[in-house]
């Protein structure tokens, strides 16, 4: 065994304490965004809310990451650390969606990214405007929190907290 | 022939590049290196470990790790040319050790002392800044790190390097845990 060289358990802790400062500095970094922004995903707009997003960055690729669903596409780099992209194509149409666009979202225990096609505008919505969406089915099961009106239109508000949801049920197997 | 050598102090990896990604080791799990000659074929039932070769006279079983990455990670297809990574029983850790033993010692002809990786050729010892590390992202820490991915770096921009270990790629091969 090399003398000076850590042990892989030892490794990962020194690696995760590396970053703790940076992670204090990145905090300190908020975005003041309007309640909801307003996104394209495939040509299907959705709301999400704005406290929910920290960036939105484009052009970097996506690194496969084996062993998990088909909707996490990989991660990508950002500043040099990974982040997980979700892809909702892939669970809402079983087709994976090219792009490089990707919603940084705001998570204080957790590096994601919702890969999008765009961002069409960032509007104020009173709540009670917004119509939960509730019914037949558990909305546990839903990622369509509630609908949002938007003109003549009604776009529906992303469920992050549930999509997240379904990400842990399905590695919490492991 | 030992193509590497213990380096110096500080912390060594073994950087295992293809052409478009790159696999990073703790230079601790292995003991040496040596060239491939004479691979054999063997009957069994255990994924990627299907074969032997013979150094210093002993018949070393064989973890294939070169066709493991291509298979798991979609490594290019290029470099076809390997090498033989060694480990001795120090190298494994108490939790695993005790399922190698079990494993060689199925065979008396198996040698007691190594266990043999077949890497790809394309490889090096390189000190890697541990701040340029990062562990996966939390969410999927756990899952990934019980597939022995455990984190990566970023060269590039347009490169990652992913930070895996091999006695849980080897654990997971052994009891047959799906990819």
């Amino acid at each position: 065994m090399l003398q000076g060289n850590l042990q892989n358990k030892d490794l990962l802790k020194k690696i995760e304490k590396s970053h703790n400062e940076t992670f204090k500095q990145e905090d300190a970094i908020t975005i003041i965004l309007a309640k909801y922004m307003i996104i394209s995903i495939n040509e299907k707009k959705y709301a999400i809310h704005a406290d929910d997003v920290r960036e939105i960055i484009g052009g970097s690729p996506i690194f496969y990451v084996p062993f998990t669903p088909p909707y996490i596409r990989g991660f990508i780099n950002r500043h040099g650390e990974p982040y997980t992209v979700i892809d909702l194509t892939v669970i809402f149409e079983r087709e994976t969606l090219d792009s490089s666009t990707y919603l940084i979202l705001k998570k204080d225990d957790d590096q994601l990214a919702l890969l999008i096609s765009d961002v069409l505008e960032i509007v104020k919505l009173p709540e009670s405007e917004l119509h939960k969406i509730t019914s037949k089915v558990q909305e546990d099961d839903y990622f369509i929190g509630s609908i949002a009106p938007q003109g003549k239109e009604e776009i529906f508000v992303l469920n992050l907290g549930n999509i997240l949801k379904k990400l842990e049920a399905d590695l919490g197997g492991v | 022939m030992v193509v590497y050598e213990a380096a110096g102090q500080g912390q060594d990896f073994l950087l295992l590049n293809y052409t478009n990604m790159d696999f990073f080791v703790n230079r601790n799990q292995f003991s040496g290196s040596t060239s491939l000659e004479k691979i054999k074929k063997i009957d069994s039932p255990i994924s990627f470990i299907d074969s032997i070769f013979t150094f210093n006279n002993q018949n070393i079983l064989l973890f294939d790790c070169d066709t493991f990455l291509r298979t798991t990670y979609n490594c290019d297809k290029g470099n076809r040319s390997r090498l033989c990574l060694l480990m001795r029983m120090e190298n494994f850790s108490e939790r695993v050790s005790p399922l190698i033993r079990l494993l060689l010692g199925k065979s008396k002809k198996l040698s007691q002392e190594y266990f043999g990786l077949i890497i790809t050729s394309h490889s090096e010892i390189k000190k890697l800044d541990i701040e340029d590390i990062y562990l996966s992202p939390e969410g999927i820490r756990k899952h990934l790190n019980n597939h022995g991915l455990y984190g990566c770096r970023f060269p590039k921009e347009d490169r990652m390097q992913y930070f895996i270990d091999l006695e849980i790629i080897i654990l997971n091969a052994i009891k047959g845990r799906k990819l």
